[in-house]
């Protein structure tokens, strides 16, 4: 691991306090160490590949959960704006991944570094605030029923 | 022993010192039971009411380990010698006199451990009795017995021992690792510290067995076990839990590298050679590892997480250890649940088709229909495929989601003749499903139900990449359906790598143009080679060609020039549900505009050209963006008139053909004005003075001019 800089460590900073899509964010901050440390060494159009393909995978897997509770919390209803931002951003995450896909497919890779960019960017915008507000949205809700 | 008699009923000079009360016992003494007492082995006491001991025969004070000359007053002094199971001082409240006497209700029995001076245990059994007034209400006293039970307790201890040691190591056993794991987990998570669950297997271990025997096999485990345990802290746990396995639980480490010193201890422990009967031995250890907090807290989870470890471990090349990554773990899980989900959204009928037209825009008339597979999702609402797709694209999913497909759009196909509408529909069949399993015969099962001329109307689209994984399969494949009138389509061509002798030999009908490259070709003169090669490609080959991804008039235009007529993408109808699809076909009306490419230009025109306008308008985007942000990285492009691709294609081809000719000057002088200009803008920018928009939109206005005249240029070609 050594020679591979900025590799996230999960903290609590990055928790939403929702247990299910906490776990699962994990998974993202893996998946872009992982993309990190392999880019580093081979950035071959496979390596750029099989990114993309776990990130079409998290996105169909983690936003199923997190729109799933959204509905249950009846998220759209009790926070329109947050609720339809929220899911802009989840299909601007996969038409954003499926057109890098499309890059490999024609010739036209992107650029590591734009890639990782792209996954940190996801990470700090959408995780650190997006989510973050999903997260104290279900927390109240579930704290009012309990 | 006895120290204390009763036949001695006054106080000992102790009391007397300590200022305590001891009561006499008058009615003992006269009865003259003292001298039985003195002389049973087991202990009797008597207590007051309030659980002040009144006597204690000379049993009491060998069983109890307390000096003969001690005082006794209380339950506490009584107790000095016990313990407790981990060997801590026993907790008065909780023995069964000063329970009795605190509540006054009969108290169970209890076993106690005595600390025996000179080393050992001796285990007490100690009962209490009520003694009650003559009115029976009041407590007049408590008698209490204890006996010795040790070889009781010992017997049963060794059978305990037996449930949870090995016999062969003397190594706990898998049933006591599982109770310390219990254990250690809940210290650990009580100090926050770290705790690490090992699986253990030896490399090599059965070879030795054979070779040595099982003799010298069970020694080789003695061995292994002694030097686990020397290994680890006297905290730890080495357990062997049946076989060649063994696990272990470590703490008292602080870091990723404490650990990885640990771990290079035991193996190097264990690898080192072991000389059985003579012979030398060696086998080597995998070892998996997780580690708490980081993963779960339960228990058989983490012995499981560290069992795949050490498959990791021994994948990995045996003799060493690898630590259990969660993230990983969870990445599978996901993985897993996602597959086995597209399965049941299969099941549950959760797919359908989106049929898009395929338009001949140059006849103005629609030519077929492409299915393509939407997942309606029960919370992510529809889906495209390329979204689920490559996920299952290596998985026996993508052949049940295949062969749905063939089977729904063959019931549509039928649907649509009984209503009149007879329109070929291709539908896409992936790689894995072609070359492997049953493909062949379950086709050939789903054009049977359909009466031939229906069938007539299914076409197959096969991506370039998948034919390529074999080629000869999938040309006998083409061949044997080709003759029951299926057509077949190559589809994104120019991603893959055909060869020429590919086409050659495929019996294809139609080559797809990739819709990206379609996308792009008008601002990536790359992009628009490839489009062009492609065409050209298919007219050499007398197949037909269809262009994907098209969005916009210039699109259409563009690709009605470069000889391609047939067209399918968002600029002509987006994929549409089954039902809307008649509708459509019968309101269709052909863009008047698509009839400007046959006005400009009836015929192909120049290629070159074409390419032109295209190099050029990709010129200019990269010099503005370059001027718009000349921090960004943005590399300018060739300002030097001479170096631009243009400028050679006027040197050489232009003066070929159009020597002479006035539209050619106009266009040689666009384009050094065009050069000129963003010359200028490029030395502004290098005197760190911003892009002005006066020079901006003169640098377009000449951009405008330079069009103009390569268009004036095409209609020459046209006109020639």
């Amino acid at each position: 691991m050594e020679g591979v800089q900025n590799l996230l460590v999960w903290d609590d900073g990055y928790a939403t306090g929702v247990t299910e899509i906490d776990e699962q964010h994990m998974i993202l901050v893996h998946t872009l160490n992982e993309a990190s440390v392999k880019l580093a060494g081979d950035a071959s159009i496979e390596t750029l590949e099989q990114i993309t393909q776990d990130l079409l995978a998290y996105a169909l897997y983690h936003f199923e959960t997190e729109e799933a509770l959204m509905q249950e919390y009846g998220y759209e209803e009790g926070s329109r704006e947050d609720a339809a931002r929220h899911l802009e951003q989840h299909r601007a995450f996969s038409a954003k991944v499926v057109a890098v896909r499309d890059g490999l497919k024609t010739g036209t890779p992107i650029a590591p570094a734009d890639l990782l960019a792209f996954l940190n960017d996801w990470l700090v915008n959408h995780i650190l605030n997006t989510d973050k507000r999903l997260g104290a949205y279900i927390v109240a809700r579930r704290e009012a029923t309990a | 022993m006895a120290a204390q008699s009763t036949d001695d009923m006054t106080p000992p000079r102790q009391a007397a010192r300590s200022g305590r009360a001891a009561t006499r016992l008058p009615p003992l003494a006269e009865l003259g039971l003292s001298r039985f007492l003195d002389s049973i082995e087991d202990g009797l006491q008597i207590w007051s009411p309030e659980g002040r001991l009144l006597y204690a025969n000379p049993a009491t004070y060998r069983l109890f380990e307390v000096p003969p000359e001690a005082l006794l007053c209380t339950c506490g002094d009584l107790l000095s010698c016990c313990v407790d199971a981990a060997g801590d001082p026993v907790d008065h409240g909780n023995f069964s006199i000063c329970a009795l006497a605190a509540s006054g209700e009969v108290a169970g029995e209890t076993v106690l451990r005595v600390r025996v001076r000179g080393g050992g245990d001796r285990w007490l059994r100690i009962q209490a009795y009520f003694q009650h007034a003559a009115d029976d209400r009041q407590v007049a006293g408590i008698i209490s017995t204890s006996v010795d039970v040790t070889r009781f307790i010992e017997a049963e201890q060794d059978l305990q021992r037996q449930a949870q040691f090995d016999a062969l190591t003397r190594l706990p056993n898998r049933v006591l690792f599982a109770d310390r794991l219990h254990q250690s987990l809940a210290t650990a998570q009580r100090r926050h510290e770290m705790l690490a669950v090992c699986m253990m297997d030896l490399d090599g271990f059965k070879p030795v067995n054979d070779r040595l025997g099982h003799k010298a096999g069970d020694r080789l485990l003695q061995e292994i076990a002694y030097r686990l345990e020397n290994a680890i802290r006297a905290d730890d746990t080495a357990a062997r839990l049946g076989g060649d396995e063994f696990a272990l639980l470590l703490g008292g480490f602080h870091s990723h590298a404490e650990l990885d010193l640990v771990m290079h201890r035991i193996l190097h422990e264990v690898a080192r050679p072991v000389v059985i009967e003579g012979q030398s031995a060696a086998v080597s250890a995998s070892i998996g590892v997780t580690l708490f907090p980081g993963d779960f807290s339960d228990p058989d989870q983490l012995l499981r997480h560290a069992d795949q470890a050490m498959y990791k471990a021994k994948e990995d090349g045996k003799g060493r250890y690898h630590v259990f990554d969660p993230a990983v773990a969870s990445k599978l899980k996901a993985s897993r649940s996602l597959l086995k989900k597209i399965q049941e959204a299969l099941d549950a009928g959760q797919f359908c088709l989106y049929y898009q037209p395929k338009v001949d825009c140059r006849q103005g008339r629609v030519v077929g229909l492409e299915a393509l597979v939407r997942w309606r999702h029960p919370v992510l609402g529809l889906r495209a495929p390329s979204e689920f797709l490559p996920l299952i694209e290596h998985e026996d999913s993508i052949i049940s989601l295949g062969e749905w497909v063939v089977g729904a759009a063959l019931e549509q196909l039928g649907q649509w003749r009984a209503a009149g509408l007879m329109l070929p529909v291709s539908v896409n069949i992936a790689a894995r499903q072609f070359l492997r399993g049953n493909f062949t015969v379950r086709l050939g099962e789903l054009l049977e139900r359909q009466p031939p001329e229906v069938a007539r109307l299914l076409g197959i689209e096969i991506v370039e990449t998948a034919v390529l994984d074999d080629v000869g399969m999938v040309s006998q494949m083409i061949q044997h359906y080709r003759a029951q009138g299926i057509k077949f389509d190559l589809d994104d061509f120019g991603t893959g790598y055909s060869s020429l002798v590919h086409l050659k030999r495929l019996e294809i009908d139609t080559l797809k143009i990739d819709q990206n490259f379609v996308h792009d070709m008008l601002d990536d003169p790359g992009d628009l080679t490839i489009v062009n090669g492609v065409i050209n490609l298919a007219n050499a080959f007398h197949l037909g060609v269809v262009a994907e991804g098209v969005e916009d008039i210039e699109h259409v235009l563009t690709l009605l020039e470069l000889g391609c007529d047939v067209m399918q993408g968002y600029g002509i109808a987006r994929p549409m549900p089954a039902e809307r699809v008649a509708d459509w076909v019968r309101d269709f009306r052909p863009d008047p505009r698509w009839r400007i490419a046959d006005a400009r230009f009836p015929q192909r025109s120049d290629f070159d050209l074409l390419l032109g306008k295209v190099l050029h308008r990709y010129w200019l985007q990269r010099l503005l963006q370059a001027a718009q942000d000349p921090a960004g990285g943005t590399v300018w492009p060739e300002l030097d008139y001479r170096e631009c691709r243009l400028a050679r294609w006027y040197a050489e081809a232009g003066m070929k053909r159009f020597v002479g000719r006035p539209e050619l000057l106009q266009f040689d002088i666009a384009h050094r004005e065009v050069h000129r200009l963003g010359q200028a803008i490029h030395n502004e920018i290098m005197n760190d003075e911003p892009a002005r928009e006066a020079s901006i939109a003169a640098l377009n206005a000449a951009s405008a001019s330079l069009v103009q005249a390569i268009e004036t240029l095409q209609k020459l070609i046209v006109r020639t």
